[in-house]
């Protein structure tokens, strides 16, 4: 049984109020779900809620599934509506200093010097999400995390195959250019 | 020098025959083109392997407490059971005296005649109760409880009914 076919069952399963389907299904797509939110957030506790949030709709509109789409198109369109919104609320872009610097220090303690640059390459990758719209941010996390097809995440985004590619393109392309901004101002500073 | 897109195409794997040739021909010949190609394709690569980000590990258990309990649609599910329960007992009850009391009136023959010796004053006033006021106040008595059985178990419903589907 492949993970849509998965998805399926425990969904039919939920619809007749099977609850350890539910939390099946939450153990098999909290992660993405979390990783997702947290992308275009960048505050855990905002993303937590977000994905709770999202899955409590699965939830109360479990029974209006028609299982003509895949469960992770519906659900990601879900996530990603949601994070959209408290995005939008936030406003104000506060970074979590004290996770990151700790996250970075726990990295230069343990690894080796390539696995340290690598960390400080992930690290500055996601500070310059945060300068991303949000859409751009979804396209890159499900292009890189779930390795979607472009038919996929077209359908999340609502848009079609051929634009999300372009889209895909233009993100990575602004990503690349928030990066080079990133080093120049690491340097500066260090200067 | 290729485009961002073809550069993409080829980091994807899904850049054709000639654009590969071209590449392979760039990176030998441009050392401009070797660094941006490089730089993009760090940045793909780190993408690629990013971690998936992990939730709180009561994530599952905080979403399942969220949702609406079970014993509450059980609780309410039983006061709608006794309810009927109820209704059925009272009109059973109604049904079962009333029964007695013809099979009593129809079967009953007193083999004695009593003749009671009362006054003439007190048995009109007690006649005239009984026939004028008792039952004037038991059948209005009556009437209000049937319409109010059927307010609850008739009316009520199909108008609820009638505005869910309307709206």
């Amino acid at each position: 049984m492949n993970d849509e076919q998965k998805d399926i069952t425990l969904l039919k399963r939920i619809q007749v109020g099977d609850r350890l389907a539910y939390k099946e299904l939450i153990n098999r797509h909290k992660d993405y779900a979390f990783t997702v939110a947290y992308r275009i957030l960048n505050s855990r506790e905002d993303a937590e809620e977000i994905a709770q949030d999202a899955f409590l709709q699965v939830f109360k509109n479990v029974n209006s599934f028609n299982f003509e789409a895949k469960f992770t198109t519906w659900f990601y369109r879900i996530v990603f509506n949601a994070a959209l919104m408290q995005k939008r609320k936030n406003r104000i872009f506060t970074e979590d200093i004290s996770e990151s610097s700790q996250a970075s220090l726990v990295s230069n303690l343990s690894d080796s010097s390539e696995d340290i640059r690598k960390n400080e390459r992930q690290r500055a990758i996601r500070q310059a999400m945060q300068q991303l719209q949000a859409d751009d941010v979804l396209l890159i996390t499900l292009f890189y995390l779930q390795e979607q097809s472009l038919e996929e995440i077209a359908a999340i985004t609502q848009i079609s195959a051929d634009t999300a590619k372009v889209k895909i393109h233009r993100a990575r392309k602004r990503l690349a250019e928030e990066m080079k901004k990133h080093w120049k101002e690491e340097v500066t500073s260090l200067l | 020098m290729l485009t961002d897109e073809q550069i993409f195409d080829i980091l994807d794997g899904n850049a054709g025959a000639d654009v590969l040739q071209q590449h392979t021909h760039l990176l030998t010949s441009s050392v401009v083109y070797q660094r941006y190609f490089n730089e993009l394709a760090t940045i793909h690569f780190d993408l690629a392997e990013m971690p998936l980000e992990k939730p709180s590990s009561d994530f599952t258990t905080n979403v399942l407490a969220a949702l609406p309990s079970e014993k509450t649609v059980l609780v309410f599910a039983r006061r709608k059971a006794w309810s009927t329960k109820w209704t059925y007992g009272f009109f059973g009850t109604i049904l079962s005296v009333l029964l007695m009391a013809i099979l009593t009136a129809l079967l009953y023959q007193p083999s004695a005649q009593i003749t009671l010796v009362q006054t003439n004053q007190f048995f009109e006033f007690f006649n005239g109760f009984m026939t004028s006021y008792f039952t004037q106040v038991a059948i209005l008595l009556n009437l209000m409880v049937i319409l109010v059985v059927f307010d609850r178990k008739v009316l009520r419903p199909y108008f609820k009914q009638r505005s869910i589907t309307l709206s």
